[in-house]
Formats: C-alpha cells, sequence, structure tokens
C-alpha cells in the first residue's frame, strides 16, 4: 500500500517511501516548508482542505441593541464576522445543524458581547476585540484563565486563547479594530459565534494564503512564461526556491515523465489556531471526507445497489486509522492526545461556571468611557421591528440579515 | 403594458407605480417568502423572510440534500468493467485526488473526472479496470491507500514539527 511501508514498520526515513517534510522555517502564524516525495494531487487537495474545508469559529449573528456610531449596523455587523477568534475546543462544539437545540445553545454557540459608550471624551474612543465579552447562553460571564497584569492581558502566543476568544496578536494587546465612537456615540450588541467552514464564508479560514511551489525552474513545463524582449529568464524574477533543485542542464531533452515531487509550501494561518495544528487538521479533514466515500460504497453492490434496503450510508461514523506505529516524539499530535488544542480537560471554555467578577476590565478600558450606564440616544432599536434586530455577521454570509436565514 | 413604461436615459421604469407590484426590472427577482430551509436555524418563519431566490445557499456547497448520498455509480453496458460514480457535494479537492490515484493503480485501465457544471457541487469519475477487481473496490482501495498515506505523512510531519522545537529550545 503506498505510504505505508510495512519493512520500515510505517516509520519514514530518508531512504523509505512516503511523504517526506523538510520545515524550513517557522514562528506562531507561519510555517514555511518542503513536502516531497508525494504527488501533486494530494499536495493540492491538501492545500485546498487547508484553505477552505476545516471547521473554525466565527460570528455568525450579530444582534444590535444599539448602534449610534458612524457605521451601519450591516457594516458592523459584517466587521465582527471577521474577528478571529480561538478555535480552541472547536471539536467538541457541534454545529448548529446537527445540535438539537431549537436555535443555537452553549453546545453549538459562544456569544460575545460588546458594550461600549464615549460618554465624555473629547477625543474618538477606538473599539477594538479585547473589548469583546464571551458569555454563556443564559448571560453569565465565561471565565478567562489567562493572567493579567495592570496594563491588561498577559498575552501567551504559544498557547490559544479559550473558546471564541478574540484572538490578540498585537503586542498594545488591543485585537483588531472593530470602530471608532465620538462623543455621545454608543454600540451595544450581542454576537453569536458559530461553527463553520470556508467554503460557506471566508471569515471561517484558518488560513491567510499558502504558497505553493514546485519546480522553480519550470523544467516540467507546466508553466509558459510571457516575455516581451528575446528571453523570459531576464524579465521574470527568480523564485527563492530556486537553490533546492538542480537547473536545467544545456542540451538536456525533454522528459515527458517527469513528475513534480517536490513542493514548496508557505502556510500562514490567521491566528485561530497554530499553522501546525492547521496542517494537521487539513489532514484529518481529508481523510475524513475518504473515509466517507468508503463507507457508502461498501454499502453498494457491484452494481451499484444498495446492500440491504441501505443498510449502510450516514456519514461521519468513519474514524482515522490508529497510528500505525508510535511517534517516540513526546505525546503524539496537537489533535487528539492533551496536547495544545482541546485535548486534555484544558478548555475552560464552557460547562464550568466561574463568575467574571463584578468589574468587567474587559471593557470601559479605553479611558473614561466604561461604565453600564442608560444608552445615549435613548432605546434606538436598530433596524426593523422590536427589539433590536440580527444581522447575518459577514458579508453574504451565512446568516439571517433581519431574522432571515438566506443569504 | 407598454403604455405605462416612460424610459429614462437607459432605464426603463413604471410611469405610475401600482401598490402590490414590483418597478419594472425588478420584477425578475422573484422576491417573496423563502422556501428554504436554512438547516441550521431550523424553518423560516414570518414575514421577515424575505428572500431573493436567486442567490444560491452556500452551505449547498458542502452539505448532502435530503435523502442524497455522497456516492452513487452506474455500471457501463458497452464497456466491460467500467463504471460511472457520481459524487455529491464534492469538488476537485476530492475528484482529482482519486482520479490521479486511481490512474496510478495497475488494475485501472482508465480514470478520469469531471465537473459538469460550475454551479453545481457534483462531480462525475469514470473508473474502468481490467476486470481483476471492480471498478467500486479500486476506488475504495484508492481511498485507503490516500488515509494511510496522509497518515504517514501527519507523522512525518509531527516527527519533523518536534524535532524543529527541540532544536529551538537548543538553540535559545
Ligand atoms: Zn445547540
Amino acid at each position: 500500500m503506498a505510504g505505508y511501508d510495512d519493512y520500515t514498520n510505517g516509520y519514514h526515513d530518508a531512504s523509505s517511501s512516503g511523504p517526506r517534510i523538510n520545515i524550513r522555517d517557522h514562528n506562531e502564524k507561519t510555517i514555511d516548508f518542503v513536502l516531497s516525495n508525494t504527488t501533486l494531487s494530494l499536495a493540492n487537495s491538501l492545500r485546498r482542505t487547508m484553505l477552505a474545508e476545516i471547521p473554525t469559529l466565527a460570528i455568525d449573528l450579530v444582534e444590535i441593541e444599539t448602534n449610534t456610531s458612524v457605521l451601519a449596523d450591516e457594516f458592523l455587523a459584517h466587521r465582527m464576522g471577521l474577528l478571529p477568534l480561538s478555535t480552541r475546543g472547536v471539536e467538541e462544539t457541534l454545529y448548529t445543524r446537527d445540535c438539537d437545540c431549537d436555535e443555537f445553545c452553549d453546545n453549538c454557540s459562544a456569544i460575545l458581547r460588546l458594550h461600549v459608550a464615549n460618554r465624555t471624551l473629547d477625543q474618538n474612543l477606538k473599539v477594538f476585540a479585547r473589548d469583546l465579552v464571551v458569555e454563556r447562553i443564559d448571560g453569565s460571564a465565561v471565565h478567562d484563565p489567562r493572567p493579567r497584569n495592570d496594563a491588561g492581558l498577559v498575552l501567551d502566543q504559544n498557547e490559544l486563547p479559550p473558546r471564541a476568544f478574540p484572538i490578540i496578536m498585537d503586542p498594545a494587546g488591543e485585537g483588531p479594530l472593530i470602530c471608532k465612537l465620538r462623543k455621545g456615540q454608543e454600540i451595544r450588541l450581542r454576537c453569536i459565534v458559530k461553527k463553520g467552514i470556508a467554503k460557506e464564508h471566508a471569515k471561517w479560514a484558518p488560513t491567510a494564503a499558502i504558497g505553493f511551489e514546485y519546480d522553480p525552474h519550470n523544467k516540467l513545463r507546466h508553466t509558459t512564461l510571457w516575455y516581451e524582449g528575446d528571453d523570459a529568464k531576464a524579465e521574470w524574477p527568480e523564485s527563492k526556491n530556486r537553490d533546492w533543485e538542480e537547473p536545467e542542464q544545456e542540451g538536456q531533452r525533454f522528459d515527458y515523465n517527469a513528475e513534480p515531487d517536490q513542493f514548496f509550501i508557505n502556510l500562514e494561518g490567521t491566528g485561530v489556531m497554530h499553522p501546525d495544528q492547521v496542517f494537521h487538521a487539513g489532514i484529518s479533514t481529508l481523510q475524513l471526507k475518504l473515509g466517507q466515500v468508503i463507507q457508502q460504497l461498501q454499502g453498494l453492490t457491484v452494481e451499484g445497489k444498495e446492500i440491504g434496503g441501505g443498510a449502510a450510508g450516514g456519514d461521519g461514523a468513519f474514524t482515522p486509522p490508529a497510528e500505525p506505529m508510535a511517534v517516540d516524539m513526546g505525546g503524539g499530535t496537537a489533535y487528539g492526545s492533551g496536547t495544545a488544542y482541546g485535548g486534555g480537560g484544558r478548555t475552560p471554555g464552557y460547562g464550568q461556571t466561574t463568575a467574571y467578577g463584578g468589574t468587567t476590565p474587559a471593557y470601559g478600558g479605553g479611558g473614561g468611557a466604561g461604565g453600564q450606564g442608560t444608552a445615549y440616544g435613548g432605546q434606538t432599536p436598530a433596524y426593523g421591528a422590536g427589539s433590536g434586530s440580527a444581522y447575518g455577521a459577514g458579508m453574504g454570509g451565512a446568516t439571517p440579515y433581519g431574522q432571515r436565514p438566506g443569504y | 403594458m407598454a403604455n405605462d413604461i416612460v424610459y429614462e436615459g437607459d432605464m426603463p421604469r413604471q410611469a405610475k407605480k401600482r401598490s402590490g407590484e414590483l418597478p419594472f426590472g425588478h420584477a425578475s427577482y422573484h422576491a417573496g417568502y423563502s422556501t428554504v430551509k436554512d438547516p441550521r436555524t431550523g424553518p423560516n418563519i414570518g414575514p421577515q423572510n424575505l428572500d431573493i431566490d436567486t442567490v444560491p445557499d452556500r452551505y449547498e456547497l458542502y452539505l448532502l440534500g435530503e435523502g442524497e448520498k455522497k456516492v452513487t455509480f452506474e455500471q457501463e453496458t458497452r464497456v466491460p468493467h467500467a463504471a460511472l460514480f457520481t459524487f455529491n457535494k464534492e469538488d476537485h479537492t476530492l475528484g482529482n485526488l482519486l482520479r490521479d490515484k486511481l490512474s496510478r493503480s495497475e488494475h485501472v485501465l482508465f480514470a478520469a473526472y469531471q465537473v459538469p457544471h460550475p454551479l453545481f457541487a457534483v462531480f462525475k469519475l469514470r473508473v474502468q479496470t481490467d476486470g481483476e477487481i471492480a471498478p467500486k473496490d479500486a476506488v475504495i482501495q484508492a481511498c485507503n491507500e490516500l488515509v494511510q498515506e496522509l497518515q504517514s505523512l501527519d507523522q512525518e510531519f509531527t516527527k519533523e514539527w518536534e524535532l524543529k522545537k527541540i532544536a529551538d529550545t537548543a538553540n535559545a
């Protein structure tokens, strides 16, 4: 079987078959690696899966109670949808469509509240992602176990925040800017976070970009370079990957059977999960897809009829094979066994009740703005009838625009 | 009807808006209660569910419809050991991957896929074997091999990643 070598017991070194990885560079957001000894189709399918099909969390519904800012409700809702949120515990989170609740619940969603008003400040007050407060459906706040000091959160970029907490990566600890408020302006909204994939809306993408190159010398002629002078080579910048492969020899005959076998991949995440988790999640998503096909086909006869009137079928039950050998590198993958992600009881995201404490340090942080008081401009029920209304977060997103589950 | 329309520049417009009718040019969009059920939020209720039916729901790209199967196939009658598979709610990600894997099998004589129309999340895969193995089993085998290959890739990555981290702490 390809990729699994009995002789080496599945363990691959340079001489064995199976895909090879060479990590060239990495930081908290990006991994640059060379994938080799595999096919273009597998490398490309993995790339496509990592871009579009890994489940993550994003704001999907925004209920606007008050918005007297200069941004229209829809505009604000769209911005909210694009905020990167921690995917920690996303495996334990259900899709709302699979959940047995009526609308949404703690098992399939998280709530982020935002209430900021500029009452006294003559300058504009900036509203940041750090001002969001994470709560449960019943309104109780979710405890943030991360350490704080006088300046705010003490951020550790090696560890993801609890589930659905905004990702904050800037040194100032503010997170993305949501909007600005002039004196007298206020926003008060409730956001519903849901699990989804980027095929539905790009806000669910765990990747910002994936660089993908092979055959930097174009020896395979998969590319035709445009040129205006006499020499294409003189007009095109050379790839930084050129040093990793031998250039074409003068007078060398074209090999019609040659196939690409080395892929230079630059995987850049958005911060919602670590880049190595993106890689693992991409693999397991693709395995799950293949598993569904196996399961479905095994329920059919050779003629294509269903065996025993559709005994098989159903999806999701497939599990990737158990690791055929022990990785002696300590404690398995990021997935599953209690490392970084989800796994071992380190996800205080939901379930446990911890009081958030009387003062809400998350908001009003911007100097003199805080306070729960009354809304400036009275109760401005944003849009539509009744008490506020729901907006889809994210343009053309998954979402009800004014309660409507259309798009 | 023609009398009712006044042309202003390029834009035909209704001279008088009669209540309950859409302006000319808007008529092709069917604005009404949505008949589409959003699987995540349950059935639509009430008049606020105004929807424009020309925009397909994005979840239709990956969620199987009611009673829809992930994959079905039919044997070809004119050619021996050949079958045409239809994959629902899948795209090039799976189509090209399977095609390539199948074409590397010694028992597969022909493997190709197509996406008949880009607006429908369906692809067709045609497989012909030498008779040693049924097309269905060739596809199952291809899937199994890919799952294994991905599994070994996963381990290879973990190994390299852990080694990198050890090297980093040693350098730090
Ligand atoms: Zn639920």
